[in-house]
């Protein structure tokens, strides 16, 4: 495996809902290497998004540790998590979550806008990164204005615009039609495959998980299998 | 850099709801107008009252015989007056070189025609330098005159005063005032009626020469007070100070027209803070509204402040973002506040406002009139004050909305629909 890029170890994530304790992740060992197409994949309620979550350092374990780009979360306050975010990782979500206000091309700009790039650089790699994902000639279309697929390849262009060193995508093609499915898995290898992009998915999806290059089955908050292909 | 980014998204989520954002800013901006509008209409009272006050009661600087203010005895009086009138007038055009400066006496008595008697508050002043001075040469009723200098025997009645002694111009009256050692009698012949509106001066004031109030008094270089009259009133705290460094101050008091009239500046102090209290609750009000919309706005954008925080804004960016738009929409709300209440308030300096169908016959401060006709005058400090508590309320009133959005744990947002 190439250098780690996520360093998953004895990961557990118990919840409380109201009297009962609800265990999403019991012990789960994972590392993930730069240049991966991984899809996570189980039955609702495995622990899929639960873990997606704790490598997005968008929530916190309960115990275990999990390393980004060698970095370890735990211990890390609301500020640096959100630093993390913005330079490391890129998310694309199951329900788009485009900011509505803002045009395609400027929710693709807003992580760039973030980080303080200057306009020049911002213009260059989102107009390419547009390109990228087949979106010229929309760059000033609102979310509202375009389709499901559009907007899911908005989503794309502005999870993987900063180059970030991993992108974390849940469902990403739950909402969407078979077609337009499709074409969005083809256009996520293909900027695996050009630009090596780290792609890690927990999906329900046979079509995500043919394209995957590694599985990892999860059930009841555990590792089932893991298969690399 | 991304505070542009912040301020773009700011300014997108005032513009995405546009009609809500509107109804906000024109509460802020109505709320605003009046306080505006109300403010320099008071203003314009104000003013109107203490040059009315000033020029009829007592003047910008008043010099009168020391405890003459707490004790106002008619024969507590500053001798020598028109020495001390010539040293006063030295001394304040030395920082005012326009101000004019005249003697006034002040006799109780009583007044005898044929038919009744009354009392009377008798004023003895300069008819000439009066007449540049205050307006009663301008209320004299149709059918008389204003006094002449030198005229020692007419006198001005006030026009419920000649009701109650049933006389009229051309008729005559006797004054009887204690003089010097003696009551002291003297023959008037009524030159007109005086009408100002204020039951006070109009059913117990005469006007006469000063001349003849001195002699009324045995006195015949006296004053009750010598008032100086400045152009500028800003310029009553120099003049006061250079007026008692001239004038021997063992023997005399110099005042300002605050301390001369204190009924009348209190009235104007009062006043002025109970409005501030209304304007006070008025912004809190706004600023109420304002909190209720950005709050349920706040609420309405929830996922959208999750997925901002997912893609790495900061907690205190979220903040910014809100914040701004309680800049940007108290900005707006403040620039057409102030515009409403330039444009409510430029016809009421211009054309005044005309209460005389309200005020009756008796509407005074301090026995000053209140005009009929208030014209407004702008309050600049009080203007720029109201537009910046506006605007800052504005912005105070995002507050609690913007710490509950940073303060979003993003994958519980990002589930709100």
């Amino acid at each position: 495996m190439a250098t780690p890029i996520v360093s998953v170890r004895d990961l557990k994530r118990t919840y409380q809902q109201g009297q009962i304790e609800v265990h999403a992740l019991r012990g789960v060992d994972l590392e993930i290497g730069a240049g991966e197409f991984t899809a996570l994949m189980g039955p609702s309620g495995s622990g899929k998004t639960t873990l997606l979550n704790q490598i997005g350092a968008l929530d916190s374990p309960s115990s275990g540790s999990v390393m980004v780009g060698g970095e370890e979360l735990s211990g890390m306050d609301k500020s640096a998590r959100s630093d993390l975010r913005l330079n490391r990782i890129g998310f694309v979500f199951q329900a788009y979550n485009l900011i509505p206000v803002l045009s395609a091309y400027e929710n693709a700009e807003f992580v760039l806008m973030m980080r303080g790039v200057s306009e020049k650089d911002r213009r260059e790699r989102v107009m390419a990164t547009l390109a990228a994902v087949g979106l010229e000639g929309m760059e000033h279309r609102l979310p509202g204005e375009l389709s499901g697929g559009q907007q899911q390849r908005v989503a794309v262009a502005r999870a993987i615009v900063g180059q970030p060193a991993l992108v974390l995508a849940d469902e990403p093609t739950a909402n969407l039609d078979s077609k337009t499915g499709n074409d969005l898995i083809d256009l996520m290898r293909r900027l695996n495959a050009d630009q090596g992009v780290t792609f890690v998915f927990a999906t329900h999806d046979p079509k995500v998980m043919e394209a995957a290059r590694r599985v990892v089955s999860l059930v009841d908050g555990r590792i089932e299998s893991d298969q690399h292909k | 850099m991304a505070t542009a980014g912040l301020l773009r998204i700011a300014a997108r989520n005032l513009r995405r709801n546009l009609r809500r954002t509107l109804i906000t800013g024109f509460a802020i901006s109505g709320g605003l107008g009046l306080m505006i509008w109300t403010d320099n209409l008071s203003e314009g009272t104000y003013s109107g009252l203490i040059r009315r006050g000033v020029s009829e009661q007592a003047g910008h600087v008043v010099i009168q015989a020391d405890g003459y203010q707490s004790d106002p005895d008619m024969h507590r009086l500053v001798e020598g007056a028109h020495a001390v009138e010539q040293t006063v007038e030295q001394a304040v055009r030395t920082v005012a070189p326009d101000a004019r400066v005249v003697s006034r006496v002040t006799v109780q008595g009583l007044l005898q025609s044929a038919r009744n008697t009354s009392g009377v508050a008798l004023l003895g002043i300069d008819p000439e330098q009066e007449a540049t001075i205050s307006t009663w040469h301008q209320k004299v009723v149709e059918g008389g005159e204003w006094l002449t200098k030198g005229d020692d025997r007419s006198v001005i009645l006030g026009e419920k005063l000649a009701e109650t002694l049933e006389v009229e111009p051309g008729d005559k009256v006797v004054l009887m005032a204690q003089g010097e050692d003696e009551v002291v009698s003297r023959l008037f012949r009524v030159r007109g009626l005086l009408r100002t509106g204020v039951a006070g001066i109009d059913g117990f004031m005469a006007l006469t020469t000063l001349g003849a109030a001195q002699g009324a008094l045995e006195r015949e270089d006296a004053a009750t007070m010598v008032t100086v009259h400045l152009s500028d009133p800003t310029m009553v705290p120099l003049a006061v100070s250079t007026i008692s460094a001239a004038v021997p101050t063992d023997r005399l008091e110099v005042l300002p027209w605050q301390e001369a009239l204190p009924e009348m500046y209190q009235f104007t102090v009062m006043d002025r803070n109970s409005a501030r209290a209304m304007f006070f609750v008025i912004g809190v009000i706004v600023a109420m509204g304002v909190l209720n919309t950005v709050l349920m706005s706040v609420m309405e954008r929830v996922r959208e402040f999750g997925v901002m925080l997912a893609l790495g804004t900061r907690p205190s960016q979220v903040f910014r973002v809100i914040l701004l738009e309680g800049v940007l929409l108290g900005a707006i709300g403040a620039l057409f506040g102030l515009l409403m209440g330039a444009l409510a308030t430029w016809p009421a300096m211009t054309y005044g406002i005309d209460y005389a169908a309200m005020m009756g016959d008796n509407v005074d401060v301090g026995g000053v009139t209140v005009d009929a006709i208030v014209y407004s005058k702008w309050n600049w400090p009080g203007t720029a004050a109201f537009c910046l508590m506006a605007w800052l309320m504005t912005i105070l009133s995002t507050v609690w909305p913007a710490w509950h959005a940073a303060r979003l744990e993003p994958v519980q947002a990002m589930r709100r629909t």
